[in-house]
């Protein structure tokens, strides 16, 4: 194989081995166009670069950013999405942009885009899972998928996915941002910014590629019955409005009983948990409906299941990072990751802080042993490794490539 | 342990409420397959129907492997190779349905199904069923609601062309009205007569025609007997359906541009020999001819044949024009001219006309299982009967089918009379081929006092009459109501609810205590149905118990009581040793007792429950077993193999006698509250309850005492040596918490020794 190694250089996140190197440059520059040109130079240290993933706070001018990107990237394939925050290996950051670049002949990579999907999530889905190729040389591979959480629920993109590739392929990713204004997020695909979009990249490489998910709530006080819910819109818990049973139960301050600015604010660190044959799934409560006494939920919340109100402290949430990063680098099979990308939840870093999520990412990166990490804060997580769910709430993904 | 049973019922509930909403067979098991891997998480679901998948999830592009996966079911296999996951741990369950239809899960790694799982699996298979077949009767329903409204319009089209032939319109103007009617309430783009040619018998000619532009149909006037269609059709002399497009071109090409798909023709007769056909065509391919559009084909054919029969103006062929044949009573052509006369006399004279629609209850039944001719029999020997309850001066008529009608000169109170005595005629059996043959009628009645009335009106009325009956359970008549076409519909839509309350989980049982009457112990609970309609609110068991039975409901409904409550007496037995026998009791219908699969539904509810045979009551009333008594003794003793307890429920309401209560292998009898009443201030009524609580000592039988609504008759009672018994002032009906409350204090109270 006449292929070169990426230069090793210390100051910039790069790791390589003899068919595959991943870099990750990160850029806080405000100026769109110098953040893009800083951050992918910073990621791009290898030849032959198959695949461009870009994070970025939606505050930048997206275009120009992406611009400046391609600038050095060319025709690379490029996906990613706008964030509720960045993350790399020397910490978390706000407002900024992080490229991920990987390539070598170790990795063959195919990337689609479905647009205006808000109402055929599933057809969406299925429609960017078309991408997976077969690569034979290429046994290990994973569909990744960056969505907009706010176009509805994104079970049914994961489930549309799943009837393509099956269960022979596993699916990661996550939900745009939009710095908590949860106004608008956007999906990046190519040179382009789209909104109410799913894009995908099948990743197909010579080595393992391992994935970890774990939230770290648990459950607080009784279960209750979901009575009545559509889709994602809990109406009703043991007969009672939702929002009633929710705010007596957990007692949250004056204000989240008037505004739903605060409601929101106070139920990102409360969400709910469905009962499940292997514990609990977690279901972010996005919003609360002060005039119908009902709670918007990321996910659907079918009618019939029994569900608790979760919580969790930074020493659980902690720990669930340091068991997702153990996971995913156990399904290397011995082989030592030469990065790691992690899609975490917004909510996790509202229990964390922002000295929590700090050291919260130093874990992930102590877990890398010195190859780069990068991901984003998320409105949602996609991890489908086991059984046919793949949509996670307030959870942490890990994946990390041998 | 506990956790993991609340993980999988309260999945169930979640399944239910997934795949209850449905619209169709196909979503439904989507729906179904997904959710069952998801519950299981598992990664593979797959339905399978003989083999070929409905569904599947977890397939990469739906690529399944069919043979390896139905080889796999059906050698029993729990292990399953996948392409890409590797080995998986296979489950597997068989609905109850006509076709062979698995629900098939796998999952990744080595963890084998736990006994819950494969639990949850095949309750989700039940209920899928349940929802499958919910989807055909949803069919069905959608078909005769359109069905009684298609009739209402058939009939008076047929009356208008009946009308036409009284009126003698000419030939050519009525076979035009016949092909007009006929496209129009077929809704299909072209109809045509044609009649053989007097002159040239190897040829038939169209008479009438529409929906052709005049060019083609001068192209196609001439054509031969045997060739399409409509030649087929009287060659054949049957209904004849063609759906090969080409074959229909090839037929006739000067059709090519009508892009004809299907057509159908049906012969028109001359008295005795076929003279011509009918034939529609359509160029929709969603436009089938099944059943019912054959029907009013038919129907139409009949009707040419009619205006043709009638044009000949001969006296013997009048005769056959306004008789039927079969019955030798009027046919709906006179029946309508005589009502027509009938009313304008009525209006001379401010006079009463009454129309009576009868029809056969389950007369197709009788004609599927003993043969047309023993059905036709059957109409002679009905007509014959019909004729017999009537007066001179009415006239009673063969509509067609097995639909007759009554033409009486009479108020409500005299048609009521005739009703009456028309069911009264019906009773005894029908001697047919040697067999008894019993046949019950339903019938509607219209009035009409001043011939402010048109015939056809009064027609459609009594029919609609005849119809609520029908929905009340035949063998009975109704007087007609404007409000009763509506109320047809509404009942329709009852029915649709009651189909789907299952599945929407608004059925729910309450309980009611039977208690010790010595130490007040609760010794059984009465399991009762409620209904809780989301729109309807609560409805009582006596309105839609009988409606499940007639419509086939009472099986699912009767299963799912059983289920329930076995599995809920078998929870409280569990709450403390003292509760081990505690018993249930569940009333079975009259109808649900004859059906034979109910045996095995208690022996199923019983082995999924776990529960003690004997700690299950079956009671039912003196009436369930009156209908068939043969049955009943045989299924009781069926019952009473499997070790079930059986109660004879409202002892002493019904026909009961000492002679049939020891030929019947029951357990216990339930004395009705209507002895109890009156105890306390009567002493012949309480020398009367006495005696049946000792009778039933001698016997060897538990006697329970119901409606016990004060202290003093349940003390009176226990003075007679009566042990058990139910009522207000015992325990009222409960639910599930309210039992668990008062089993919980009950146990609570035997712990605590001051309690004694």
């Amino acid at each position: 194989m006449a292929t070169r190694a990426a230069p090793s250089d210390p100051r910039h996140a790069v790791a390589a081995t003899t068919t595959r190197w991943f870099g990750v440059g990160r850029s806080a520059e405000t100026d769109s166009a110098r953040a893009g040109k800083q951050a992918a130079s910073g990621a791009l240290r290898g030849e032959d670069p198959r695949l461009v993933m870009v994070f970025a706070s939606a505050t930048h001018d997206l275009g120009a950013l992406l611009s400046s990107i391609r600038e050095q990237t060319g025709d690379t394939p490029l996906v990613g999405c706008s964030t509720a925050g960045e993350i790399a290996s020397d910490g978390p950051g706000d407002s900024g942009v992080v490229v991920i670049a990987l390539g070598g002949p170790g990795f063959v990579v195919r990337t689609a885009v479905a647009r205006g999907v808000s109402a055929r999530l599933r057809d969406a889905g299925a429609e960017v899972a078309a991408c997976a190729g077969t690569a034979p040389e290429h046994a290990h591979q994973a569909l990744l998928l960056f969505s907009d959480g706010l176009s509805g629920d994104q079970t049914e993109i994961v489930r549309g996915a799943y009837a393509v590739v099956g269960a022979a392929t596993p699916l990661v990713g996550g939900c745009a941002g939009d710095d908590l204004q949860m106004q608008r997020t956007r999906q990046l695909y190519g040179g382009e910014v789209l909104d109410d979009a799913v894009v995908g990249a099948w990743l197909a490489s010579d080595s393992p590629l391992g994935i970890g998910v774990q939230h770290g709530w648990s459950r607080v006080g009784e279960p209750m019955l979901v009575t009545g819910s559509e889709g994602s819109k809990v109406l009703t818990l043991d007969d009672q409005p939702a929002l009633d049973v929710y705010l007596e139960r957990l007692s949250p301050p004056a204000e989240a009983h008037r505004s739903a600015q605060d409601f929101t604010q106070f139920a990102l660190t409360h969400p709910l948990g469905l009962s499940r044959r292997s514990g609990e799934e977690v279901r972010f409560i996005a919003g609360a409906d002060l005039a119908d006494r009902s709670l918007n939920c990321i996910a659907s919340v079918p009618q019939g299941a029994l569900v608790w109100m979760m919580e969790g402290d930074s020493a659980s949430v902690l720990a669930a990072t340091d068991a997702a990063c153990e996971e995913a680098i156990a399904a290397l099979g011995g082989g030592t990751p030469i990065g790691m990308l992690a899609f975490d939840c917004i909510a996790r870093r509202g229990v964390l802080g922002d000295g929590g999520i700090k050291r919260e990412v130093d874990r992930i990166a102590a877990h890398a042993d010195g190859s780069p990490v990068a991901g984003f804060y998320t409105y949602g997580e996609i991890a489908r490794t086991r059984g046919v769910n793949g949509f996670h709430n307030q959870t942490l993904v890990v994946l990390a490539l041998a | 342990m506990e956790s993991a049973d609340r993980w999988s019922t309260t999945r169930l509930a979640e399944f239910v409420a997934a795949v209850a909403g449905a619209p169709d067979e196909k979503s439904a098991a989507s729906r179904a397959v997904e959710w069952a891997t998801e519950a299981l998480e598992a990664e593979i679901g797959v339905i399978l129907e003989a083999g070929v998948p409905l569904a599947s999830v977890g397939f990469p592009r739906g690529e399944i492997p069919n043979d390896r996966l139905s080889t796999a079911i059906s050698s029993g296999s729990e292990v399953l190779e996948v392409a890409g996951i590797g080995l998986c741990r296979l489950a597997s369950t068989r609905l109850e349905m006509e076709s062979a239809v698995d629900l098939v899960v796998a999952r990744a790694g080595s963890d084998p199904f736990s006994r819950e799982e494969i639990g949850l699996l095949r309750a989700a298979a039940r209920s899928l069923t349940l929802t499958l077949r919910l989807l055909c009767a949803l069919a069905a329903e959608r078909a005769m609601r359109d069905d009684l409204q298609k009739r209402q319009t058939l009939l008076e089209r047929l009356t208008n062309i009946q009308r036409g032939i009284t009126l003698r319109v000419p030939l050519a103007e009525l076979l035009s009205t016949v092909t007009i009617n006929a496209r129009d309430l077929l809704d299909v783009e072209v109809a045509t007569l044609r009649l053989i040619d007097p002159s040239s018998p190897g040829e038939m000619v169209m008479v009438a025609q529409d929906g052709l532009p005049v060019r083609v149909a001068a192209a196609i006037k001439r054509t031969s007997i045997g060739d399409g269609a409509s030649g087929r059709a009287v060659s054949e002399d049957r209904l004849v359906v063609m759906d090969d497009q080409s074959a229909i071109t090839r037929a006739r090409p000067s059709l090519v541009g009508q892009k004809l798909l299907r057509v159908m023709a049906a012969p028109v007769r001359d008295g005795e020999s076929v003279t011509g056909s009918i034939l529609v065509a359509t160029s929709r391919s969603d436009h089938t001819f099944g059943p019912i559009e054959q029907e009013v084909l038919t129907a139409f054919a009949e009707h040419a044949s009619l205006a043709l029969i009638d044009a000949k103006r001969l006296e013997h062929i009048q005769q056959l024009a306004f008789h039927d044949e079969l019955t030798g009573l009027p046919n709906r052509g006179l029946f309508m001219e005589r009502l027509g006369q009938a009313l304008v006399r009525a209006r001379r004279r401010r006079g009463h006309v009454a129309v009576l629609f009868l029809d056969i209850d389950r007369f197709k039944t009788i004609n599927d299982s003993l043969g047309h001719t023993a059905g036709d029999q059957l109409l002679v020997r009905v007509g014959e009967r019909l004729r017999h309850c009537l007066r001179d001066e009415d006239t009673a008529s063969r509509l067609g089918g097995d639909e007759f009608a009554i033409l009486a000169h009479c108020d409500r109170e005299g048609a009521v009379e005739i009703a009456q005595r028309v069911l009264t005629a019906m009773e005894p059996s029908f001697a047919i081929d040697d067999r008894d043959v019993s046949a019950a009628a339903s019938l509607g009645i219209s009035l009409d006092r001043g011939g402010h009335a048109d015939a056809g009106g009064m027609l459609r009325d009594a029919d609609t009459a005849m119809y609520a009956a029908k929905f009340s359970g035949g063998d009975s008549f109704v007087v007609f109501e404007p409000s009763m076409h509506a109320a047809a519909l509404a009942r329709i839509d009852l029915e649709a609810d009651l189909r789907r309350a299952l599945l929407r989980g608004e059925m729910r049982l309450d309980y009611q205590p039977i208690v010790n009457l010595l130490d007040g112990g609760v010794v059984g609970l009465e399991a009762l149905i409620r209904w809780h309609q989301p729109v309807r609110g609560l409805i009582c068991p006596l309105d839609f118990i009988p409606l499940a039975e007639e419509t086939g409901q009472i099986a699912p409904l009767g299963r799912w009581i059983l289920q329930q409550a076995c599995q809920q007496a078998r929870a409280w037995q569990r709450i403390d040793d003292h509760l081990s026998h505690l018993s249930v009791s569940v009333n079975v219908s009259p109808r649900q007792l004859q059906g034979s699969r109910f045996v095995q539904d208690v022996a199923d509810a019983l082995d999924e429950s776990g529960l003690d045979p004997t700690d299950l009551v079956l009671e039912i009333t003196e009436g369930a077993v009156m209908i068939d008594v043969e049955t009943a003794i045989r299924r009781l003793s069926a019952l009473r193999e499997l070790g079930v307890s059986l109660a004879i429920d409202d002892f002493g309401t019904g026909h009961s006698s000492l002679a049939l209560l020891r030929r019947l292998p029951v357990d216990v009898i339930k004395v009705d509250k209507l002895f109890v009443d009156s105890i306390a201030f009567d002493p012949v009524a309480a020398a009367f309850l006495e005696t049946i609580v000792r009778m039933g000592a001698i016997l060897s039988l538990s006697v329970i005492v119901e409606g016990i609504e004060t202290a003093a008759q349940a003390s009176l009672i226990a003075g007679f040596g009566g042990v058990l018994g139910q009522g207000y002032q015992l325990g009222r009906p409960m639910s599930v918490a309210a039992v668990d409350h008062l089993l919980s204090m009950a146990t609570a109270a035997r712990s605590t020794p001051l309690a004694g």
